[in-house]
């Protein structure tokens, strides 16, 4: 066990460092200079413009600024934005951060209760209406697109019944909006997977024996189905993270939202590479350490695994 | 499919005349895909959004036959207008008419689903067959590669890379392409090991078949099913990529029709003018739930082993 910890560490490691070369790369091959970006419209000599490149180390050459970087921000130091100026990077991002984390984790806790009852009715009562209204159900919210739904929700809620505030998170109320949106997708997937895996546990000898031996249906469910059935869900949970990312730019967006998603948004419009670098750096981490710790959760809740 | 020698249908004689015994094997030959034919035929469902696609795809082609208006020409005094008989969804947020902006968007929707889908198809299977393939070293380098871009939250690094290289549908395309291979070479990758072992593939090898030949004659048609299944809800998990890209601004560029772009400029008058937004989206979620459903279909057709 502790050698697989350590061999997923050094492979999680190697792949955040593959992220960083990559994510520098990039934004270095980007045409346009982000001197002209920092200087704007002001009227500057070239001599300014001499003194600002070699303050941000701009002058050296492309591989030691990609050092000087990398040792930075092991320390938790990014640098300052160059579209507000004089703000710390870390400083903007952990804020945004904040913000983005209680969102996704109300999402979470919404999906989930949401989800895995309804996955196990419906495949409890495989072939009812329930099971074919939530389905259908599921189908439909795997398909539709939340920057959509979020507008069509803001018409209604903040524009014609004008109950919810539209953008924003002033309120507790303004966050009943946002957390709908991202917990769309999240809920219809896991409904689904839910139900299948219920009824594949369902069908299993352990299920019939449990029966056979006269236990009621009650303890049958919960005691030998739903503990079975919420293995493989539970994981997936943890793989989707970088998916759930991707759906809190788009929602943070549409509902400005102080987060990060928004704040990656603007710093892209605007090329501000420092938060650009350090949002997708911490977007990498948290999903490398998710998956990680999603193997490890997996291999303590189901021995099974721990056996190859 | 036809090469798998367990999916094949038990015989049930063995002692007919020569004549038929000639007809049943020709007829045996499309079987296989007599039987897949037979069993999408069977979901409703899938059909619906079979037919779907068939009209979108007629509209995609030949928009200008059924796109009343220019999509681009603007009405003067008709800016964010109602449905009207001459504008039958109304008028945008500068004048054009909604409905011809739909109906060439429908363009722009499967150019970008199905090219993209295409390159990411290519590049999935050729690095997942090479790693599943040779095995050791080679998947070790691969597998980083695909831990490191899918570290990543996607659209976070699209969102990147479109700033980086300037918005534009061919960009689009591309980067979506470059990029979401993941998945299928994830698939392949674990198909072709199993695959690896098999006798046919170890007395291939035997008889001197050399790599390109084994794995594009021998092993690559079996995992075929799952391929076309992962091609047909790639499509659709792509176009709403498309959308959300530009809808943030950084997808298709005006004046290019483009369902997101209409959403994107729809945001900022969804109270007065609500009508812009809603047949984009609605037009969105029913194209790639028609592609989703497609893509069930295909999977309990195809390959039966992974039906929900």
């Amino acid at each position: 066990m502790l050698t697989y910890i350590i061999r997923r560490l050094l492979q999680g490691m190697v792949v955040i460092l593959l992220v960083t070369v990559f994510t520098f790369g990039l934004m270095h091959l980007a045409p346009g200079d982000p001197i002209d970006i920092m200087v704007g419209e002001a009227r500057v000599t070239d001599e300014q413009i001499e003194r600002i490149r070699a303050q941000w180390g701009l002058d050296r050459p492309v591989h030691e600024q990609y050092f000087v970087w990398l040792g930075n921000a092991f320390q938790g130091d990014f640098g300052q934005s160059v579209v507000r100026r004089g703000t710390d990077v870390s400083e903007m991002v952990t804020e945004a951060a904040w913000v983005t984390l209680q969102l996704n984790i109300l999402a979470m806790i919404v999906s989930i209760g949401i989800a895995l009852p309804v996955g196990m009715i419906a495949a409890i009562r495989r072939y009812s209406t329930f099971d074919y209204v939530s389905m259908l159900g599921a189908t439909l919210g795997v398909a539709l697109p939340n920057f959509w739904v979020g507008l069509m929700l803001i018409f209604l809620f903040a524009g014609t019944f004008g109950i919810l505030p539209s953008s924003g998170l002033r309120t507790w109320s303004a966050f009943i909006l946002p957390v709908a949106v991202l917990a769309l997708e999240q809920t219809a997937l896991l409904a689904r997977m839910m139900r299948s895996s219920t009824i594949d546990v369902m069908t299993q000898d352990f299920v019939n024996v449990a029966r056979a031996k006269g236990l009621a249906e009650f303890p049958v469910i919960f005691r030998h189905i739903a503990r079975n059935a919420l293995l493989p869900v539970v994981t997936i949970i943890g793989y989707r993270l970088s998916f759930i990312l991707s759906g809190t730019i788009v929602v943070e967006t549409v509902f400005s939202v102080p987060g990060l998603g928004q704040l990656f948004v603007t710093s892209v419009q605007r090329l501000d590479y420092q938060v650009m670098q350090a949002i997708v750096l911490l977007f990498a981490v948290a999903v490398v350490v998710g998956n990680l710790l999603t193997d490890l959760t997996y291999a303590y809740i189901d021995p099974r695994i721990r056996i190859q | 499919m036809s090469e798998t020698s367990e999916d094949r249908p038990v015989q049930r004689s063995q002692t007919e005349s020569g004549s038929s015994e000639l007809a049943r094997l020709q007829t045996n030959q499309r079987s296989e895909f007599r039987r897949a034919l037979n069993r999408f035929m069977r979901y409703r469902a899938g059909l619906v959004g079979l037919g779907f696609i068939v009209i979108l795809t007629i509209l995609a082609i030949v928009p200008m036959v059924f796109a009343p208006h220019n999509p681009t020409e603007i009405f003067p005094g008709m800016r964010g207008a109602s449905p009207s008989s001459d504008f039958w969804l109304g008028n945008d947020h500068v004048g054009r008419d909604v409905l011809s902006r739909t109906i060439w968007g429908a363009q722009t929707a499967l150019l970008v689903g199905v090219l993209a889908t295409t390159i990411t198809a290519v590049l999935g299977v050729a690095i997942g067959a090479i790693a599943g393939y040779f095995g050791g070293w080679t998947d070790s380098i691969l597998s980083r590669l695909i831990d490191t871009v899918m570290a990543v939250p996607l659209l976070a690094i699209l969102l990147v890379l479109a700033a980086v290289l300037g918005p534009s549908l061919r960009n689009v395309i591309l980067i979506i392409g470059a990029l979401v291979w993941t998945q299928f070479a994830r698939v392949v990758r674990a198909d072709m090991m199993s695959l690896r072992e098999r006798d046919y593939v170890l007395a291939a090898r035997a008889i001197g078949a050399k790599a390109p030949r084994l794995i594009m004659r021998h092993m690559l048609p079996n995992i075929l099913g799952p391929v076309i299944v992962m091609f047909t809800l790639g499509i659709g998990s792509i176009i709403i990529l498309e959308a959300a890209l530009s809808f943030l601004g950084l997808g298709v560029q005006p004046p290019t029709p483009s369902w997101g772009r209409s959403l994107s400029d729809a945001r900022p008058h969804i109270m007065r003018f609500p009508h812009m937004a809603i047949v984009p989206g609605v037009m969105i979620t029913l194209t790639v739930l028609a592609f989703n459903l497609i893509g069930d279909g295909l999977r309990d057709a195809l390959d039966p082993r992974q039906r929900e």
